[in-house]
């Protein structure tokens, strides 16, 4: 079953998760600064002309994370090994720490489901890591705001990490 | 090369050179410590590591220089928490280096644009790689651990 993907205006800008996320990142409000591009958590409070430059950057490492997540749960089922349980069990941890840390108070943004079969989506998970790792490292380098772009630098790194240690995974 | 619009301030750049230049008289001495016979794998990290540490300093002090202002000398002295010459404790003090590097750079990044953050946001990838090289685990928010 594929769901659509769906990300909330506030976790997609941050500002549930600004005060500990994006703090000094932005010096108004985010509520109050984007148009009608997205629709509105609350639906109240007009739009303004200032639009958050960051957004998009905030939304598209949301959905790399939560689809990891998605990805490590699904593996998660496999009966693994003692050691690749516990490797694929810390990097859950990581990725969800991701997530929590990106929506902030924000539901948890829903993604389609793994399409893969689960024993090809372990063999790839290094493959993934490494591609989240450079998806995160390129926002970083654009982001408009410093400390939104450290965030992303860390979650970079976090993600080669990952790649590294889930290299040493029992593919079966 | 960066322009004047992209230039970081420069207390991240001092603060990032400060920490390589600790990073490059450590290594030096936990070099001299590990023996290349009973721990190759190590000593080449160690060395590996030396090298990349050293060919940063250099430039983060040719980046300051070319902002107009005058790298900070090193510290007269680096104590380096590793007397013996056991290996698991030379390693354990990579890893503090390394952490200490992610860190530096991480708050470079945020204080920087253009060249300067691309380099520091490489630069915090390798050192979180390099802290489990010298057999760290992985970590949730390498070089911000407070966002844990």
């Amino acid at each position: 079953m594929s769901r659509p993907t769906r990300l909330s205006r506030r976790g997609a800008l941050g500002v549930s998760a600004g005060a500990v996320l994006l703090a000094g990142c932005r010096d108004v409000p985010v509520e109050q600064t984007r148009p009608g591009a997205l629709a509105t958590a609350t639906g109240t409070g007009p739009a303004t002309p200032r639009e958050d430059p960051d957004a998009d950057l905030l939304r598209t490492a949301l959905a790399l994370e939560a689809t990891q997540v998605a990805r490590l749960e699904r593996v998660q089922e496999l009966p693994l090994r003692p050691p690749s349980a516990r490797l694929v069990a810390a990097a859950l941890r990581v990725h969800r720490a991701h997530v929590q840390l990106l929506r902030g108070d924000d539901a948890a943004p829903v993604v389609p489901d793994p399409a893969a079969p689960a024993v090809r989506l372990l063999a790839r998970l290094p493959a993934t890591e490494l591609v989240i790792a450079e998806q995160h490292a390129s926002a970083a380098t654009t982001a408009a705001s410093g400390p939104f772009a450290r965030v992303l630098a860390s979650l970079a790194a976090a993600a080669r990490q990952q790649a590294q240690v889930l290299g040493d995974l029992e593919v079966r | 090369m960066t322009d004047a619009a992209t230039q970081p301030d420069q207390a991240p750049l001092q603060d990032a050179l400060a920490a390589e230049q600790a990073a490059v008289a450590a290594y030096a001495t936990l070099g001299g410590r590990v023996s290349v016979t009973s721990s190759p794998t190590a000593a080449g990290d160690l060395r590996a590591a030396y090298d990349v540490h050293l060919e940063r300093r250099d430039r983060l002090q040719t980046w300051i220089t070319e902002r107009g202002a005058t790298p900070a000398a090193p510290a007269p002295g680096y104590r380096v928490p590793a007397a013996s010459r056991d290996t698991d404790a030379l390693l354990e003090v990579a890893r503090s280096l390394e952490e200490r590097a992610a860190e530096a750079y991480a708050a470079l990044v945020a204080a920087s644009t253009g060249d300067v953050r691309r380099w520091a946001v490489a630069a915090l990838q390798d050192a979180a790689l390099r802290t489990l090289t010298f057999g760290g685990a992985p970590e949730p928010f390498p070089g911000a651990p407070e966002l844990g």
